[in-house]
């Protein structure tokens, strides 16, 4: 059987790309052949992964981003048409949730801060480069979605809603942007990546342990194959959806 | 603890005799650099020996070593992370099961580009640093060749050849970088049961007990040798005990060689 995932001359553009399932998906992707453009706030980083994706023999082209703002998703999206002339698979990935004490102590800035880049960022990347490849060639949007937008969790209440509004946007999306283009979110479960040291790792896995089906936290690879299936032809027949990968939360 | 102070570059790292040597090289002490082109594996090989060892002594690049700008990346990558490179083992590499009429140069290009090409390019992006710690005695190549760099068998030319091509590159290296204090050595496996062969088997239907069996008549020892049966030679020719051990080819192979 030829490589269902075969990414051959594709171009990826994966924000939050420097670390975890965002680091891990820019690997998978030059490992089947897409050339990557790694996007985060520290361009340190960014090269880091961008040193591997060359050393798989495929273009990589770091840059730093935050994708939170606007103008700032407008200039990388300029950066990347010029690097590469073409992105033919998006990734939202890209996201944070900060700490807070009652929810009547989250700041209009926070609050602002957490729905820009969960989902004001993803909006704007997707609108623009969903256009052009809906003009062009096609392509694939992953937005990377969690799910606090399906289960209400404590002390992330602003961010599991922007996720549910990117999980809308996944569906309001795969019908503007449709046929040519296709777009998926996947509602990543608690994954042991950087973010996680902040964690009482001991409390969590007891947490896992009775609640979650795999009892365990995932690791950044574990989110490749639902990135891969997405992103690749493997997916020719999906769009709009929006796929658990959660450890059976 | 008999690696204590080296930094071993270990290609083809993520499974198989790779991923046994970075085992055998963390429990002596050493730190390590996994390289290998499946960056899933490598990420969960390198999980799973951080937390057997300490994630600190543990770090990964993803390359193809096929790629020549890999190599002074990788390499480039570890002393980054650990200060210096004593230890460079090419183990990475790839077969083909052709036979020499049917293989086209397309098939020979691939397996030149990894086995020969690949341990090429990774010695020399390494050489700088090695002589670095060759001053201090105790740097060292070790490349993984193969039994059959100097047995016959049919269907296996291509990677057969190029494993006879790094015997020769042992010697070379061997002589050009004595003086420098760098020992180069090879050792060639016999049959080494890893994942790559059960995954092989399982894939023709073939049940791994039957695969076990195949190798009965082959050596004079009559089986498989495990992964760890290849790393602990490797140890030893990393560690400070070779010291006047170069240019040597040391079969592991079960007696295959002297049969």
């Amino acid at each position: 059987m030829s490589n269902l995932f075969d990414l051959t001359g594709k171009v990826a553009l994966v924000t939050g790309g420097s670390r975890g399932l965002g680091r891990a998906m820019s690997l998978a992707f030059a490992s089947q052949g897409a050339d990557v453009i790694i996007a985060s706030r520290k361009l340190e980083a960014c090269e880091m992964v961008a040193a591997e994706v060359r050393a798989l023999g495929r273009r990589a082209y770091p840059v730093s981003a935050h994708v939170g703002r606007w103008d700032a998703c407008d200039t990388l999206i300029d950066q990347a048409y010029a690097e590469f002339g073409r992105v033919d698979i998006l990734v939202n990935n890209a996201g944070m949730s900060p700490l807070y004490g009652k929810l009547s102590e989250v700041t209009e800035e926070m609050f602002d801060k957490v729905v820009g880049l969960n989902l004001k960022g993803p909006y704007r990347l997707s609108a623009v480069i969903g256009e052009r490849m809906a003009e062009g060639n096609g392509g694939s949007i992953i937005n990377i979605s969690s799910i606090a937008a399906a289960n209400p969790a404590p002390k992330s209440e602003p961010y599991g809603a922007a996720k549910a509004g990117l999980n809308n946007l996944t569906r309001s999306f795969a019908f503007a942007f449709g046929p040519k283009v296709r777009v998926n979110s996947i509602m990543a479960g608690p994954f042991l990546t950087d973010i996680s040291k902040a964690w009482d790792l001991e409390a969590f896995q007891k947490r896992a342990e009775n609640s979650m089906a795999l009892k365990r936290g995932g690791q950044a690879d574990e989110v490749v194959g639902a990135a891969l299936y997405f992103a690749s032809s493997a997916s020719s027949f999906t769009t709009g959806s929006v796929l658990r990968v959660d450890g059976g939360t | 603890m008999r690696l204590t102070g080296k930094v071993a570059l270990i290609t083809g790292a993520a499974a198989g005799i790779g991923a046994a040597v970075a085992q055998v090289f963390l429990r002596e002490g050493a730190r390590v650099m996994l390289v290998d082109c499946d960056a899933t594996e490598l990420a969960m090989r390198a999980d799973l020996l951080g937390r057997e060892f300490s994630p600190s002594c543990v770090r990964t690049f993803v390359a193809d070593v096929a790629v020549e700008s890999s190599a002074c990346a990788a390499v480039q990558s570890t002393v980054g992370a650990f200060g210096c490179l004593t230890t460079l083992v090419n183990n990475a590499a790839m077969r083909h099961y052709v036979s020499l009429e049917k293989a086209s140069r397309a098939d020979w290009q691939a397996m030149l580009n990894v086995n020969t090409l690949g341990t090429v390019s990774y010695c020399q992006a390494a050489l700088p640093s090695l002589r670095t710690a060759g001053k201090g005695g105790g740097a060292s190549i070790i490349n993984v060749s193969s039994c059959y760099a100097l047995v016959g068998r049919k269907d296996m030319g291509l990677y057969d050849a190029t494993k006879a091509a790094m015997l020769a590159i042992t010697r070379t290296l061997a002589h050009e970088e004595a003086e420098a204090g760098i020992r180069v050595n090879a050792v060639l496996p016999g049959s080494t049961l890893t994942a790559f062969h059960e995954k092989r088997a399982r894939a023709q239907g073939k049940a791994i007990e039957q695969l076990k069996g195949e190798r009965q008549a082959t050596s004079l020892l009559g089986r498989w040798a495990s992964a760890d049966e290849v790393a602990w030679p490797i140890l030893w020719l990393a560690s400070d005990e070779a010291s006047f051990i170069t240019g040597a080819s040391l079969p592991v192979d079960g007696g295959l060689t002297a049969m």
